[in-house]
C-alpha cells in the first residue's frame, strides 16, 4: 500500500507541475504577458495552493475516510483543468476585452486568481492529504512530511520536464489535461482498489474511477478532446479564421487569415502581419540607419527580422550578407507554411542566413564583425528581453563593428501620452548607450523611438539632403521613403525635442546583472494600464542597500519587543524561517539562471537543466535529512547550521558569478563553468530541501497536529517563493542588482536565524 | 518625371507645386464647370493673385482670428457660454445631458469639468504644413466623445490616461509652444473641451499668445458650437471617417449621425475659414484642412468622400489620404477591420480624388507616385 500512495504523491507533484505550466501560458496568452503578469499568476497560484493546504487540508484530521477523501480530492482537481482552459480561452469573450487587447492589472489579478482558484487550492489540500495517508500506512509521522515533500518534488522534476518536452511541443493543452486526468484516475483506482469489500462508498467511487477513464478514454480517442480544443479556440479568437494555433518552447503562435492577410499573434499579442508590415516603421526602422551608412555590406539582425525588414534590407545593392538570429524556430516555420511573395523572397534569398539561437548567444560567438546590427527586440519587458539593452550587450555589439558601424534598436516611444514611466525608459536605454558609443541619433516616433548609435559621427549629421542622395544612388523605391517622408523623420527639431523630452529624467545605467530598463519597462506598461498601482511600483525605484538594513534592524527591535510580551510565540519562528527559505529558494533559482542568461545566452535546455538541479538538490536534501532524523539528537542546532549555510550561500553567490562572468570568455573554462552553474543550482536546492522536514519535525515537538504541521509549512514555504517570485524578479533585481538581491536575502535569513536563535536564548536565560 | 519628384521633391518644391495645384486646380474647375458648389469660389486668375497677396499679407504680420474677440471681450462671454453648457452637456453630438460642473461624466468619459492633458509639445509629424521650422505646437486633450473601436489612442481618447491641469496651466502651455518657436496651438481632440479651450485661449491671448489656433477633431461638430467657434478657430483640421451611417454606428459607439453630421460641419468650418494656403514660409496660418483614414473593404466610404469633397468644397481644398491604418485597440472584434489596407485599396481612392477634380491631395508615399 505505501508503494502506491508513494506512486499517488509522485504522480501528484507531477500533475501539478504540468497544470501550473499549461495554465500559466494558457493565461499569458490571454493577458499578453510581461514579467509583472507572470509573478501575478504565479502569486496566485502559490497563494491559492497555500491556502489549500492550510484550510481545506486540515480538514484531513477530522476526515474519517482520508484515503476516500484524497481520491475525490484528485478527481475534482483532474476536472477542474480542463474547466480552467476553456474558461482561460472564453474569458475575454465573457468580459467583453477584444482580440489582442490589453486587461488591466486588477482584472489580471482577480481573473486569474478565480481561474486557478479550484485548481490550486485542491492541489494545495492534496499535499496536506497526502501527508496524512502516507503517514497512514507508514506509522511515521514527522518523517513521513519529508517522504512526500520529497516524492512530489521528485513528480515535480518530471512534470517539468515532460512538459518542456513533450507535452507544450506536441499537445494541447486539452489533450494533456485529459492524459493527465486519465494517469490519476488509474492512480486513485490502484490506490482504492483493496478497499472494494469494505463498503458502498467506495465501492460507488471505484465504479465512478472506472466510469471517468472510459469516459476520458472515450474523449481522447474519439477527437472530441480536438473538437473542444478547436472549439474553444474559436471562441478565444472570437471566429477569426484561425489557421494555425501552436505552442513551442518558447512560447505560443496563434495566425490569423484575412482576406490574404496573415496576422501573427505571439503570446496573444499580434505581433506581424503578412504580406504588409507596419511599413512606415519598418522603412524607417531599416533604411535610416542603412542611408546613414555609407556602404552597408554585412549585416547582423537579432529576432524580428522576417515579414519586412530583411526585405527593406535587401534593397540596398551593397548588400553582401545578411545574419539572422531568430530564438523560435516555429515562427519560421509558419511563415513558410503561410507563404506570401514578401516572406518568400527574404527567406530564400541567398543572401540571408538564418540561425535559430539566441541573438546575444551568437553575437557573443561569432566571429563575423557587420556593418549595422539591427535589434528586433523592442522592449526589455522581461529578463530575457533586457538582456539586449545592457551596457555589456552594447559593449559586445561595439565589438562586432566594423569601423563606422552602427547599432540599431528601437524602445517605446508616444507622441501622445509623454508620461514619466516613458521619459524614464528611454533615458536609461539611452544613457546607457552614451556610456558605450560616441555617439547616438534618436528618431522619435508614435509607437517607437529608433535609436542609431556609433562611434562614427556620420549618424549626428546626416540630413535629408545626403538621405535622399544616397536613396537615390542605390535606386530604391520604398513605400514612404519618400523626401518629404524622410524630412519629416529627420527634422532637426527633433534633436531638442527629444533632449528636452529626457530633461529631468532617470539617468541610472542598466546593467546585466541590475536590470533597471525591465523596471522601467513595467513602469511604462503600469502608466497605460494601472497607472494608481503605477504610483506605488515607481516608490519601489527608490530602495536602496541603506533601506533594506533598516528595515532588518526595524524587524529585530520589534521581533525582541514583541516576544518579550509574549505577543509572539517561540513557536513561530519556524515557518517564518520556511518563509525566508521559499523567498530564498525562489531569488537563488531566478539568480542562476538569469546570471546563465546574461552570461551564456538564452539556451532552452540549460534553463530546464538549471532547473532541474535545483529541484534534484531539493529532493536529495529533503531525502538525506528524512533519513538522517531518526538519528539526530539536537535537531534545532543542526536546522540553525542550515540557516547560517544559506546565509553563507547568500554572500558567495554573486562572487562566483561575478568571477564566472570574468572569465566567461574562457574556452577552455566554459565546461568547468557550466558545471558550477549546476553546482551552484544544486547546492541551494538541497539546503532548502533539507530543511523542510526538520522544520516540521521541529514544529511537531510542540505539539502540533501532522497535516496541520504540514500545511502550514507548506503554505509558509509557498508564501516564501511567491514573494521571492514577485518581489525579486520585478523589484529586487532589476533595482538593487545581483550583489544587492543576494544582500537581501542574506539579511533575510540572518533574521530568520536570529529568530530562531533567540527562544532557546530565552529558555537558557530563564534556566 | 517621377524619378525626379521622389528624389528631388523637397519642402520648397511641395510649396512651389501646392501654388500650381491650386491654380491649376481653380483653372479646371473653372473651365470645366465643376466648380458650382454652395462654396463660392473665386476666378483662378484671382486665386493666384490671392494667394500672392494672401502670401505677402500673412508673412508681413499675421494675427489669429481670436485677437479681435478677445480685445473685445467676446472670446471670454463665448467661454462663459460654452462652460454653462456643460452644466446639462450638449457640447457634442451625444448630447449626454449630464452635469458635468457638478463633476459628473457624460459618453465622452470626461472627469466633470476637469481639464486632463496627455502631452504637449511641438510635433514635427503633423502634416507638413503645419510643421515649418518650428514645428506643430500639439496639445493632446483625453477622452473623446466619439469612442471608435480601432483607435490607435486609446490609452488616452478611452481610459484618458494623462494629467489634470488648470486653465491657467493649459494658457501657459499655448504661451510655452509659441516661446519655443511652433507656427500654431494645434488642439487635438478638442470637442468635449471646447469650453475650456476658449477660456485657456483667453488666458493667453492676454499674455501675448499670437498663434493660430488648429481644430483638431473627429469632425463630429453641432453647428451650435461652431458658431461659438467662428472667428476663433483659424485652421479646422476635421477627420472625415465614414460615409455610411449604419457603419459609422458600427465603429464608433452608435454614432449613426455621423456622415450627416460631419459633412455639415466642414460645410461650416470651410465658411469660416475657407480654403488653407501656404504663407512663403510654407505654413498654414488658416483655413480648412481634411484628414481621411482608407480603411479595409472601404468601410469609410472613401470614394464617396471625395466624390462629395469635389461636389461641395472647393477642389483645392486640402485633403490628407492617410494610409497607416492598422488593427488597434478593439478592432479584432470586426474581421472586415482586421488587417491592414492593400496598395490597391490606396490608389483606388486617390484615384477617384483626382478623378473628381480634386487637386490639393496630401498623398502618403510611393503607392501614389508609383502610378
Amino acid at each position: 500500500m505505501k508503494r502506491r500512495v508513494f506512486i499517488a504523491i509522485v504522480v501528484m507533484g507531477f500533475s501539478g507541475l504540468v497544470a501550473e505550466i499549461l495554465l500559466l501560458r494558457e493565461l499569458l496568452i490571454v493577458f499578453s504577458g510581461n514579467e509583472l503578469s507572470i509573478g501575478i499568476i504565479l502569486a496566485n497560484w502559490l497563494i491559492l495552493e497555500a491556502l489549500g493546504c492550510l484550510f481545506p487540508g486540515r480538514m484531513v484530521e477530522k476526515s474519517k475516510h482520508k484515503l476516500e477523501a484524497f481520491t475525490l480530492i484528485t478527481i475534482l482537481f483532474s476536472l477542474s483543468l480542463p474547466a480552467a482552459v476553456f474558461l482561460t480561452r472564453s474569458l475575454k469573450s465573457i468580459i467583453g476585452v477584444s482580440v489582442g487587447e490589453s486587461i488591466g492589472l486588477l482584472p489580471m489579478f482577480y481573473l486569474s486568481f478565480l481561474i486557478l482558484l479550484p485548481v490550486s487550492i485542491l492541489h494545495g489540500a492534496l499535499f496536506t492529504f497526502g501527508c496524512r495517508i502516507y503517514a497512514m500506512f507508514s506509522a511515521q509521522d514527522a518523517s513521513s512530511v519529508g517522504r512526500v515533500y520529497v516524492y512530489e518534488t521528485v513528480g515535480t522534476l518530471i512534470g517539468g520536464v515532460a512538459c518542456t518536452y513533450l507535452l507544450l511541443p506536441h499537445l494541447s493543452a486539452f489533450q494533456a489535461f485529459i492524459g493527465i486526468a486519465i494517469l490519476n484516475f488509474v492512480v486513485c483506482l490502484i490506490l482504492l482498489a483493496p478497499y472494494w469489500e469494505t463498503g458502498p462508498p467506495q465501492k460507488a467511487l471505484l465504479i465512478g474511477l472506472g466510469a471517468l477513464i472510459l469516459f476520458s478514454g472515450y474523449l481522447a480517442s474519439s477527437g472530441q478532446v480536438d473538437k473542444l480544443h478547436q472549439y474553444s479556440i474559436q471562441a478565444q479568437w472570437k471566429n477569426h479564421n484561425v489557421v494555425h494555433y501552436q505552442n513551442s518552447q518558447y512560447g505560443n503562435t496563434c495566425v490569423i487569415e484575412n482576406q490574404g492577410q496573415y496576422i501573427f499573434f505571439q503570446d496573444g499579442i499580434p505581433s506581424l502581419i503578412t504580406p504588409v508590415p507596419d511599413i512606415i516603421f519598418v522603412e524607417e526602422f531599416v533604411h535610416l540607419p542603412l542611408l546613414a551608412h555609407p556602404a552597408p555590406a554585412q549585416i547582423l539582425i537579432l529576432s524580428g527580422g522576417a515579414g519586412g525588414i530583411i526585405n527593406e534590407a535587401l534593397k540596398h545593392p551593397s548588400i553582401a550578407a545578411i545574419e539572422y538570429a531568430e530564438l523560435d524556430p516555429l515562427l519560421l516555420d509558419l511563415l513558410r507554411k503561410f507563404p506570401t511573395p514578401l516572406t518568400e523572397a527574404e527567406l530564400t534569398d541567398a543572401r540571408v542566413k538564418i540561425r535559430h539561437v539566441d541573438g546575444r548567444l551568437f553575437l557573443k560567438t561569432t566571429s563575423q564583425s557587420y556593418d549595422l546590427i539591427f535589434v528586433g527586440i523592442m522592449e526589455p519587458s522581461n529578463l530575457q528581453a533586457n538582456r539586449f539593452f545592457t551596457q555589456e550587450f552594447f559593449s559586445l555589439a561595439k565589438s562586432r563593428l566594423n569601423e563606422g558601424g552602427i547599432l540599431v534598436l528601437g524602445v517605446p516611444g508616444s507622441l501622445t501620452f509623454l508620461n514619466d514611466a516613458l521619459k524614464d525608459l528611454n533615458s536609461c536605454i539611452f544613457h546607457t548607450l552614451n556610456s558605450v558609443f560616441s555617439h547616438i541619433r534618436a528618431i522619435p516616433g508614435d509607437g517607437r523611438n529608433v535609436f542609431l548609435a556609433s562611434d562614427a559621427p556620420e549618424i549626428s549629421s546626416i540630413d535629408m539632403g545626403q538621405v535622399v542622395r544616397r536613396l537615390n544612388e542605390r535606386g530604391i523605391t520604398a513605400e514612404v521613403m519618400v523626401p518629404w517622408h524622410i524630412e519629416k523623420k529627420l527634422h532637426h527639431g527633433w534633436q531638442d525635442w527629444f533632449t528636452r523630452f529626457l530633461e529631468g529624467s532617470s539617468q541610472r545605467i542598466n546593467h546585466d546583472f541590475k536590470p533597471l530598463g525591465l523596471f522601467y519597462s513595467i513602469s511604462h506598461w503600469n502608466a497605460l494600464h494601472a497607472p494608481s498601482f503605477g504610483q506605488l511600483f515607481k516608490q519601489f525605484e527608490r530602495i536602496n542597500l541603506g533601506i533594506i538594513f533598516l528595515l532588518f534592524v526595524l524587524f529585530l527591535l520589534l521581533y525582541v519587543s514583541f516576544r518579550s510580551v509574549n505577543i509572539i510565540s517561540a513557536t513561530a519562528s519556524i515557518p517564518f524561517a520556511i518563509v525566508t527559505t521559499g523567498f530564498a529558494g525562489m531569488m537563488f533559482s531566478l539568480i542562476v539562471i538569469f546570471a546563465f542568461q546574461a552570461i551564456y545566452g538564452y539556451v532552452f535546455s540549460w534553463i530546464g537543466l538549471l532547473v532541474a538541479a535545483f529541484m534534484a538538490g531539493a529532493a536529495c536534501g529533503a531525502m538525506l535529512m528524512t533519513g538522517a532524523m531518526a538519528r539526530m539528537q539536537d535537531g534545532r542546532r543542526f536546522f540553525m547550521a542550515i540557516e547560517l549555510t544559506i546565509i553563507g550561500c547568500s554572500v558567495m553567490l554573486p562572487f562566483v558569478l561575478l568571477a564566472v562572468n570574468a572569465y566567461a570568455g574562457s574556452q577552455s573554462l566554459l565546461f568547468f563553468f557550466q558545471m558550477l552553474f549546476l553546482g551552484v543550482s544544486f547546492v541551494p536546492g538541497l539546503l532548502i530541501g533539507a530543511q523542510f522536514p526538520l522544520a516540521n519535525k521541529l514544529y511537531l515537538k510542540d505539539g502540533a497536529s501532522l497535516s496541520g504541521t504540514a500545511g502550514l509549512l507548506y503554505a509558509a514555504d509557498l508564501l516564501g517563493g511567491w514573494l521571492g517570485g514577485i518581489v525579486g524578479a520585478v523589484v529586487l533585481l532589476p533595482v538593487l542588482g545581483l550583489v544587492g538581491a543576494c544582500i537581501t536575502v542574506g539579511l533575510l535569513k540572518l533574521a530568520s536565524f536570529i529568530v530562531v536563535a533567540a527562544p532557546s536564548h530565552a529558555s537558557f536565560v530563564r534556566r | 518625371m517621377n524619378t525626379l519628384f521622389l528624389k528631388e521633391f523637397t519642402r520648397r518644391d511641395f510649396l512651389a507645386r501646392t501654388t500650381r495645384l491650386c491654380f491649376l486646380g481653380g483653372l479646371s474647375s473653372t473651365l470645366s464647370g465643376c466648380g458650382k458648389t454652395e462654396a463660392p469660389i473665386p476666378a483662378p486668375e484671382r486665386v493666384v493673385a490671392e494667394i500672392v497677396e494672401e502670401t505677402v499679407e500673412v508673412s508681413a504680420g499675421f494675427e489669429p482670428a481670436y485677437l479681435k474677440l478677445h480685445r473685445t471681450g467676446e472670446l471670454k462671454r463665448r467661454a462663459e457660454e460654452l462652460w454653462a453648457i456643460m452644466e446639462s452637456c450638449q457640447l457634442c453630438p451625444r448630447r449626454c445631458g449630464v452635469n458635468r460642473l457638478k463633476g459628473a461624466s457624460g459618453f465622452c468619459r470626461s472627469p466633470g469639468a476637469t481639464l486632463v492633458i496627455s502631452a504637449f509639445h511641438a510635433h514635427f509629424g503633423e502634416e507638413r504644413p503645419l510643421v515649418g521650422e518650428g514645428g506643430s505646437g500639439t496639445i493632446f486633450l483625453t477622452h473623446c466623445g466619439l469612442r471608435c473601436v480601432f483607435c490607435q489612442n486609446w490609452a488616452i481618447s478611452h481610459l484618458g490616461r494623462g494629467s489634470e491641469g488648470s486653465i491657467d496651466a493649459f494658457a501657459d502651455m499655448m504661451v510655452r509652444l509659441q516661446e519655443s518657436g511652433c507656427h500654431n496651438i494645434n488642439l487635438v481632440t478638442p470637442t468635449h473641451y471646447s469650453a475650456h479651450i476658449l477660456k485657456a485661449l483667453d488666458v493667453a491671448a492676454g499674455k501675448g499668445l499670437r498663434l493660430p489656433i488648429v481644430y483638431n477633431t473627429c469632425g463630429w461638430e453641432r453647428l451650435e458650437i461652431l458658431a461659438l467657434l467662428d472667428g476663433v478657430v483659424d485652421i479646422y483640421l476635421p477627420d472625415f471617417k465614414y460615409w455610411d451611417g449604419g457603419l459609422s454606428a458600427k465603429y464608433s459607439a452608435g454614432a449613426d449621425s455621423y456622415p450627416e453630421i460631419t459633412s455639415a460641419a466642414i460645410l461650416e468650418m470651410n465658411r469660416q475659414v475657407g480654403v488653407a494656403k501656404p504663407t512663403s514660409a510654407g505654413i498654414v496660418q488658416r483655413g480648412l484642412m481634411i484628414r481621411h483614414l482608407v480603411m479595409p473593404n472601404d468601410v469609410g466610404g472613401s470614394e464617396e468622400i471625395m466624390a462629395w469633397i469635389a461636389e461641395n468644397l472647393p477642389k483645392d481644398t486640402y485633403i490628407n489620404i492617410m494610409a497607416q491604418y492598422t488593427p488597434a485597440h478593439k478592432a479584432y472584434d470586426h474581421p472586415e477591420i482586421s488587417r491592414r489596407i492593400t496598395t490597391e485599396e490606396y490608389q483606388k481612392v486617390v484615384q477617384r480624388a483626382r478623378d473628381a477634380g480634386l487637386t490639393n491631395l496630401d498623398i502618403q508615399g510611393w503607392w501614389w507616385l508609383q502610378q
